[in-house]
């Protein structure tokens, strides 16, 4: 009998081999950073309600929706609020932004003032992705 | 009369007030302890007045005062330490998925681990020194736990692990269970060690794999260690090699000030 050996050949969801994928993706672009921070496979309803948090922990909001644009690009819909979770307003995160804390979620590549200055997110064009799904959410350390 | 009056001058109170100078010179010293930041309100001035009969403006004294109180500590910890006694598990539902990822380092910086050439190395007081594959580690009877991780930064999650039970594994290799340590070398150079009553104890095992899945690389693929009575940084990632021994040997976080039994 052949033994199990699972960490033979071990492949990301694309099935390519993972230090290829790393070569590949080389640059400073959103998606080659997040390649670089080992993206998991997580379950949307984990991350809907989870707080998003700046690099100095204060919570920037929560997520209320997780889409996928037109384009194929997964955005995190969060209700960014600048004081004390008063008067959100939703904005679309790129999921390439952002990093998993456990239970929380981190803005690695987002600034504050990008939140401030994002448009608000309407209903519209994107198209929400079910909570039973899984996605891929890169790694965060603080 | 007026009712409202100044407090009553404490007896203890220092006629001149406290000196400030120590905290404005160790300034930088303190601010470079970061993953404890909530151990920086401690390193006050008042604390270090505590080490009775040191001058708190001598580094190297407060270091030895400070290290004596520690290795204090990690004897208590020892007596008390119980080797029987289950850490709480908890229901699957509750596993968080993927886990929180914890290192010296930034994510970015982990290196990936060649299963393929990956070899568990063992050394010391152990009677078969044959090196392990991860095949044949794969191919151990699996115990699985589900527990809560606790880091000392203050954060913790409930995790699944599976792998070789520790205390079953030195029984396989020989090793002699009656030695102090079992320490561990990693492929990152981190060094880990454990007491031997924690090595023995029924939730320690040489973790495979997370929640049914094989190790994700920044989780500590192909193995590591995990055990059910320590905090986070006691549980060596990466782990290439084992050593069964009577010497204690500082391990990268001890090297650092940080408790080394560092139970829960």
């Amino acid at each position: 009998m052949e033994m199990h050996s699972p960490m033979v050949d071990r492949k990301d969801s694309e099935g390519t081999p993972l230090p290829e994928r790393l070569a590949r993706l080389e640059g400073d672009s959103p998606e080659a950073r997040m390649s670089r921070r080992y993206p998991q496979k997580i379950r949307v309803a984990r991350l809907l309600d989870a707080e998003i948090v700046a690099d100095d922990r204060k919570v920037l909001g929560l997520i209320r929706q997780v889409v996928r644009a037109p384009d194929g690009k997964i955005r995190l819909i969060v209700a960014y609020s600048r004081w004390l979770g008063l008067f959100p307003r939703l904005v679309a995160v790129p999921i390439e932004r952002v990093g998993s804390l456990g239970q929380q979620v981190g803005s690695i590549d987002m600034e504050e003032s990008e939140y401030i200055a994002a448009p608000t997110w309407v209903e519209g064009v994107d198209h929400p992705i079910s909570p039973d799904e899984e996605i891929r959410i890169a790694l965060a350390k603080r | 009369m007026s009712l409202l009056r100044p407090p009553s001058k404490s007896l203890f109170r220092p006629e001149k007030g406290i000196d400030q100078s120590p905290l404005i010179e160790y300034r930088d010293l303190v601010e470079k302890i970061e993953r404890r930041n909530f151990l920086k309100g401690s390193l006050t001035l008042g604390a270090l007045s505590m080490l009775t009969g040191c001058d708190v403006t001598e580094t190297a004294q407060v270091q030895t005062a400070l290290r004596a109180v520690s290795t204090w500590n990690d004897h208590a910890q020892e007596l008390i330490f119980r080797p029987n006694h289950l850490a709480p598990t908890y229901d699957p539902s509750q596993v968080l998925k993927p886990p929180r990822f914890n290192a010296h380092y930034e994510v970015e910086d982990v290196k990936p681990v060649d299963a393929m050439t990956w070899r568990l190395e063992l050394f010391g007081l152990i009677g078969d020194k044959q090196p392990w594959t991860a095949t044949r580690m794969f191919s151990l009877p699996e115990q699985t736990m589900i527990i809560r991780h606790i880091c000392i930064e203050g954060w913790d999650y409930i995790g699944e692990w599976s792998g070789v039970n520790l205390r079953a594994f030195l029984q396989t290799v020989g090793a002699d269970l009656n030695a102090k340590y079992v320490a561990f070398q990693c492929a990152d150079g981190y060094t880990e060690s454990l007491d031997m009553a924690t090595a023995l104890h029924p939730q320690t095992m040489l973790a495979l794999k997370y929640a049914g899945e094989v190790l994700p690389d920044p989780f500590g693929y192909p193995l590591r260690l995990r055990t059910a009575t320590k905090v986070g940084f006691k549980n060596a990632k990466w782990v290439t090699a084992l050593e069964v021994t009577n010497e204690f040997q500082q391990t990268y976080y001890s090297k650092e000030g940080f408790n080394w039994f560092s139970g829960i």
